[in-house]
């Protein structure tokens, strides 16, 4: 919890920072105008906030709309639409004060009743919005004066000001709720630097500069998003100079595009840790030396650097180290002979025989990954059988009730969605979340990491939280309802011109700070 | 010609009542849950059962495919399950685009096509019949994919002549129109071959060219003709093959045609799209067989008057 220990240290910050700003030339002068185009992977199948699963369609709607609070690449929470905020000694109810002088694109003032309304949105029980569920811990909103809000939850939530800064929570205009309500897709009244121009479903969608931004003039005239799937193509249009940024770049095109002068490439580890989930209430699994015993079979390295050609990190935890309460907690390493010695403690001296489930072409590498594993825990006596099965069946057959399930092993990838440990631990490993409730598909269940998990989303004191946080992330790992693999990571490559790009926290791309060279 | 366009109409609507049924019933072929997959990993249960209910995927299957055909019957094509756009228009513009996409490789390919295949057969077992089969052998071997990216790198990213997608102007569909057409241009080229080299040996050739004709009247007026109407019923068939055929060359050029939303509502599994296209899909293979079947009546009296 750096969020409220920074809260306290900004007015310190914003001095100094405004003092280096006019003392110190920046680096590259930063020149405003110009149109930028970005191909992504995936269609945008909505702007609305709280719908789309994603999360490249938020680095769209960063630019169209701002949140109450905004985290920046390092994961700090700085003011957005609220410029200071404090917690009441209940530790429930938080009082924000609101930005003066900021317009909605459609002309209006923004004010405490366009805070209210969005949370009504997003609390609507009949709008049942798929990305609500982090919020839910809102009880109520009341408008104190026009530029004062008071939120109170309905117990203390430890990572508030992360899930404000989370997409959904981003604040939309009064008239545009009451007018669009839930289907706000297409619709979008924000007051961010940018405002939709236009769009075609699944394939672009063009934002404009909004001139009454109440931070200045944007730095570009034009963004365009276009979809382009096939990632060969997406790397050909940047070379031919039609787009200037692509992101999702195929893991080989990543040394060639390095090599060029005028071509730039980002790297950053997002906050999904791919691994292999484990049903830990069946046989052999329901023995935690043979978890173990899995985790110890996986060379990490050898996968980043093989399968995954370098695109990726090893991980150390559950979480990924980017997600706030992360801890290095894990001691596993790449010791097969450790591993052997396990399976015998646990009465399975020859191995045996599991059925490994992978997707294929959901995640990077995902099928090749399943194959890597299947030869690694072959090494240690485990005869792995990989079956890829499409993704609607997928999460179809990991979320059957515990007796129905047939689940043995599978590959999955978790995002942290508002950056914030307590997102993984409430949605994946409490005990309360065995499907069809939530999406604890190991069927894992230890009462003291429950109890832990519990006090930690009250714990207020961030020293005390942090504490908690780690001592969970080293119970779990060592139950090892999860074999881990690795941290994802996002790519992008750009043209040289692209200036300001940063991974933010819950994989949005910054498009508030990109600026472009004049050509 | 009356009874045989009758039948031909009878048997276009049962077709499509067919594929209606088909196309309507993959909600329940597909595996998964449906629901689940667009709510996406993370979702709660309520969200979940909100789906299927607007979806209706609680109803009996009699139910919903009569309520669909109804709409469809007066023109009510729906709304996409994802963007929750109606589907008229996002289907509309697209077709617009795959025909233009369509219509540039059929011309292409029935240029180049015919004209390869009548130099071979003019040339026959010369190194010109050898090089223009084997062009046509490449065309029909090559994979549209690989064929489309070694376009692009070539033309677009190396000598940057022509546009990899749409800058405004023309001059993006070349490229994808040589990719969509060059399996066209094969498979024209082969059947004017082989029907020129058949009616080139009949006797009325023979005594065309015993009258004093020249080889080139001969073969240009007398033989082509004949020879093309097979030619015609091939090239119907490969322009429902083009309509229905763009998905690789759309995907790999970003081209916004049927063929990609096709694959793009697959992947999102937005079934009321899904449901529309392939119903459009199959109509406009029936009912550009249909047409080839009666142009091929018009143009051989033998078929008009059996």
């Amino acid at each position: 919890m750096k969020s409220l220990r920074f809260a306290v240290s900004y007015r310190l910050l914003v001095a100094v920072g405004l003092a280096l700003c006019c003392l110190l030339p920046s680096a590259a002068a930063q020149q405003a105008g110009g149109k930028l185009t970005v191909a992504i992977g995936v269609p945008a199948v909505t702007l609305a906030p709280g719908k789309s699963i994603a999360s490249i369609v938020n680095s769209i709607t960063e630019g169209i709309y701002e949140g109450l609070v905004e985290r920046d690449a390092s994961g700090a929470v700085l003011p957005g639409l609220a410029t200071s905020w404090s917690l009441d000694a209940d530790n429930v109810t938080w009082t924000l004060t609101l930005r003066q002088g900021v317009r909605f694109h459609d002309g209006t003032e923004f004010s405490a009743d366009d805070v209210k309304a969005t949370f009504d949105r997003i609390l609507n029980p009949a709008f049942e919005l798929p990305l609500s569920s982090v919020l839910k811990v809102v009880s109520r909103v009341e408008v104190v004066d026009p530029y004062t809000v008071r939120i109170v939850t309905g117990s203390p939530t430890p990572d508030f000001l992360n899930r404000l800064a989370y997409g959904v929570a981003v604040i939309i205009s009064s008239d545009a709720v009451e007018k669009y309500g839930a289907d706000i897709d297409w619709t979008p009244v924000g007051t961010g630097p940018y405002r939709l121009e236009s769009y075609v479903p699944n394939e672009s969608v063009t934002l404009v500069a909004f001139p009454d931004y109440w931070g200045g003039a944007p730095l570009l005239d034009r963004v365009e998003f276009r979809t382009v799937r096939e990632p060969g193509t997406r790397v050909a249009l940047l070379e031919a100079g039609e787009v200037d940024i692509i992101v999702d770049v195929p893991a080989t095109d990543l040394p060639g595009l390095k090599a060029q002068a005028d071509k730039a490439v980002l790297l950053a580890p997002s906050t999904r840790v791919m691994h292999i989930g484990v049903n830990t209430q069946v046989a052999p699994f329901d023995n935690v030396l043979v978890r173990q015993a899995l985790n110890y079979a996986i060379d990490q390295d050898g996968l980043v650097n093989g399968v995954l050609q370098g695109v990726g990190q090893p991980a150390r935890s559950m979480i990924s180290p980017v997600v706030t309460g992360f801890s290095p907690v894990s001691e596993y390493h790449y010791d097969p002979a450790t591993a052997r010695r396990l399976l015998a403690e646990a009465g399975y001296p020859n191995g045996f025989s599991a059925t490994l489930w992978t997707p294929e072409g959901r995640y990077f590498q995902d099928r090749a990954t399943a194959v890597a594993v299947q030869s690694m825990l072959g090494d240690i006596g485990v005869k792995v059988d990989v079956r890829v099965i499409d993704w609607a069946t997928y999460l179809e057959i990991l979320r059957r009730p515990v007796d129905a399930s047939e689940t043995q092993l599978y590959l999955l990838g978790w995002e942290s969605g508002t950056g914030d440990i307590g997102y993984v631990l409430d949605l994946i490993f409490h005990t309360s979340t065995w499907p069809p409730a939530g999406w604890n598909t190991m069927f894992y269940s230890n009462p003291e990491v429950d109890a832990l998990i519990e006090a930690a989303r009250v714990t207020m004191d961030p020293d005390e939280r942090q504490a908690l946080a780690t001592r969970i992330q080293e119970q779990i790992v060592s139950d090892a309802p999860w074999v881990l693999l690795n941290v994802t990571e996002e790519t992008a490559a750009m043209s040289a011109k692209v200036h300001g790009l940063e991974l933010l926290p819950g994989d949005v791309y910054s498009l508030k700070t990109v600026w472009l060279d004049k050509d | 010609m009356l009874r045989l366009l009758l039948y031909r109409v009878l048997g276009l609507v049962v077709i499509l009542v067919l594929v209606s049924l088909i196309s309507f019933s993959i909600t329940y072929v597909v595996p998964g849950d449906v629901a689940l997959v667009i709510a996406g990993p993370g979702a709660s249960q309520a969200s979940i059962e909100k789906i299927r209910s607007d979806l209706l995927l609680d109803e009996p299957f009699l139910t919903r495919y009569g309520t669909w055909l109804g709409s469809v019957v007066r023109g009510d094509l729906g709304v996409s399950a994802i963007t929750r756009q109606p589907v008229a228009e996002i289907v509309g513009f697209r077709l617009v685009n795959t025909m233009k996409l369509a219509l540039a490789g059929i011309v292409l390919a029935i240029v180049v096509g015919i004209a390869l295949g009548l130099v071979a057969a003019l040339y026959r077992n010369s190194l010109v019949d050898y090089g223009a089969m084997l062009v046509s052998v490449l065309g029909i071997s090559a994979p549209v994919f690989w064929v489309g990216l070694m376009l692009i790198y070539l033309f677009s990213v190396r000598l940057r002549w022509l546009p990899i997608t749409d800058q405004g102007g023309i001059a993006h569909l070349i490229l994808p129109s040589i990719t969509i057409g060059m399996y066209s241009v094969a498979v024209i080229a082969r059947v004017t071959r082989f029907n020129l080299l058949e009616v080139l040996g009949r006797d009325y050739i023979r005594t065309a060219k015993a009258k004093g004709s020249s080889t080139a009247r001969v073969s240009l007026k007398h033989a082509l003709k004949n020879a093309l109407i097979p030619v015609v019923t091939v090239i119907g068939l490969q322009f429902g093959y083009l309509m229905g055929g763009a998905v690789l060359t759309e995907t790999v050029f970003a081209y916004p045609g049927i063929g990609r939303l096709f694959a793009d509502v697959v992947f999102t599994r937005d079934f009321p799209v899904m449901q529309i296209l392939m119903l459009l899909l199959a109509a406009i293979f029936a009912v550009t067989n249909f047409l080839v079947d009666i142009s091929y009546a018009l143009l051989d009296p033998r078929i008009r008057h059996a």
